[in-house]
């Protein structure tokens, strides 16, 4: 498989879960402002790929990972990488719904209130200081991010109530805008869908492609219809192996290998 | 029919013991808020006592245990919070988290007089510290560190681990996810242990009877490294070492104050554990 350049380049990716080998030998690329789909049967390996992007498996006790996972020429298994700048840059959105038991407006303020806001310095070109956003701004910036995931006029009229009034698709929606806020550079979503509705969820897949103009996008999903809806890319995960990666339109109609075909059939999986 | 008479046993069986419980309680209470009621005055609350316990008050007793309390929650709650966040976010599966689990659970089951002769040989003794409010406060506060930890660490892992990996996933660190997200929502749960540890605290007896606490004492503790009065060993002193009939007064007069104030606490954990779940819901 040729590796392009791509905004995520994955090298012989390999996870373990104490003994079990989670992941093996995975290599592509996934290009920049597109939505790329990875499918697969349950236990196929695709959640615990996604959660490599970011460096969430980090958090899992008796997880070792090997490879790289390139991003923007650095690879974020380096040991001089920061992991928490790392899943600043690379925003998740995860299966359900989670916003913090606080006010909408809270939820989204949360993150640019931790990480300040960054701007080049007064005093010497090219560098760059960290100060705290003023309340004008944050309101603003809490605005825009709600605005962005499609979410403003529904909330608008109740930012200081729990976001666990929210339906379970606002929630989700909240949570996109949470992490628009940090203004990451890649969205990863880990089956964002699966605890929603249809209409909910058609709501999710009309923001994602909305979102790939300014974003790079990687969905999970066991959803084979919401991968060939949403997806420019689909990677297919067996087994803790990448079996194909192509256009999302040939792999639903003319998939190189058999066991692509097989699951997309729905003869297995 | 059978069957519909089992039913009705069992039912009764149940009931009974509840109001076996309820009784006993409303007994308990009753008696010494019926015996004691009639003592409590302002100047029992604010006066020493006098003429052998027959007149003036309590009150070296009652800031005796106030002082004691509020010494070992300086020192057990921290050690007790911090303790369990190291427990439950940062260790859980080694195995220096396991022996900790282990010597938690364990040692909230130690006797209180075992630990009243640690702390008489260790902190009064071998320390140094000699008889004194500051013994008796360490030595409590093993006593209800366990308790502390216990409560704490069941708080902290209640908090869905979806809301760890959502402030994680956003680029807040460990510690900012601890301090923004878990320790809050955790709150109430940590305040119920915390408040349920003091009114351990004041009710407890042996460990401070061999660590500090003194039944005859005409001043306040002028320090920590002072001897102190204390209610529940009031209680004890005054019903062992003087005539019942002459001092009854006081001594159903010290239970009635010693329960009101414990009962207060319990019930103020109660409204903050209430208050706080209210504020955080998921």
């Amino acid at each position: 498989m040729k590796i392009m350049n791509g905004s995520i380049q994955v090298k012989d990716l390999n996870v373990w879960f104490d003994q079990n080998h989670a992941l093996k030998g995975v290599t592509f690329s996934i290009p920049k402002n597109e939505i790329t789909a990875i499918i697969g049967p349950s236990g196929c390996g695709k959640s615990t790929f996604i959660r490599c992007v970011n460096r969430m498996n980090d958090i899992v006790p008796k997880c070792r990972v090997e490879g790289q996972v390139i991003v923007n020429d650095k690879n974020i298994y380096d040991p001089d990488v920061d992991v928490v700048e790392i899943r600043r840059r690379i925003g998740m959105v995860f299966q359900k719904p989670n916003p913090f038991p606080k006010s909408i407006f809270e939820n989204v303020a949360y993150a640019p209130r931790i990480h300040g806001r960054e701007e080049p310095s007064a005093k010497e070109k090219g560098e760059m200081v960290v100060r705290k956003y003023s309340k004008k701004e944050l309101e603003n910036l809490v605005e825009a991010s709600i605005k962005r995931a499609a979410l403003w006029d529904e909330v608008k009229d109740r930012m200081n109530k729990s976001a666990y009034d929210l339906s379970g698709g606002q929630q989700q929606r909240l949570c996109i805008a949470r992490t628009l806020a940090v203004n990451p550079e890649i969205l990863l979503f880990d089956e964002p869908c699966s605890a929603l509705d249809p209409i909910a969820t058609a709501k999710i897949e009309d923001l994602l492609i909305d979102l790939k103009k300014d974003y790079t996008v990687v969905i999970v999903t066991h959803n084979m219809q919401q991968a060939a809806r949403v997806a420019d890319k689909t990677a297919f995960f067996y087994l803790g192996e990448l079996v194909e990666f192509d256009e999302t339109e040939k792999i639903f109609e003319r998939p190189q290998e058999k066991l692509t075909e097989q699951y997309i059939t729905g003869r297995m999986g | 029919m059978k069957r519909r008479n089992k039913e009705r046993a069992f039912f009764l069986l149940f009931r009974g013991c509840a109001w076996v419980v309820a009784l006993a309680l409303i007994i308990i209470v009753g008696y010494i808020v019926v015996l004691g009621i009639g003592t409590i005055s302002w100047e029992f609350l604010t006066q020493f006592p006098r003429k052998g316990f027959t007149e003036g008050g309590i009150f070296p007793a009652i800031v005796g245990t106030l002082y004691l309390v509020g010494l070992v929650m300086i020192i057990a709650v921290p050690i007790g919070v911090f303790t369990a966040i190291y427990v439950s976010e940062y260790q859980s599966k080694n195995w220096f988290g396991n022996l900790l689990r282990v010597v938690v659970n364990n040692l909230a089951g130690v006797p209180s007089i075992v630990y009243g002769l640690l702390g008489l040989g260790m902190l009064v003794f071998f320390v140094g510290w000699g008889f004194s409010l500051m013994a008796s406060a360490f030595t409590l506060a093993f006593v209800v560190l366990p308790l502390v930890i216990t409560a704490s660490r069941e708080a902290i892992q209640a908090v869905p681990s979806s809301l760890r990996e959502a402030s994680l996933a956003l680029g807040a660190t460990k510690w900012q996810t601890i301090r923004h997200h878990v320790l809050p929502y955790s709150l109430p749960g940590i305040l119920t242990g915390v408040i349920l540890s003091i009114s351990r605290a004041a009710g407890e007896t042996a460990p401070i009877l061999m660590t500090g606490v003194v039944f005859l004492k005409f001043t306040l503790p002028q320090n920590v490294w002072d001897t102190f009065q204390a209610m529940p060993y009031l209680l004890f002193s005054l019903s062992t070492q003087t005539p019942y009939d002459k001092t009854q007064d006081f001594q159903w007069g010290t239970a009635l104050v010693l329960l009101v104030m414990v009962v207060a606490m319990n019930l103020s954990a109660i409204i903050i554990r209430n208050r706080y779940r209210e504020k955080y819901k998921w």
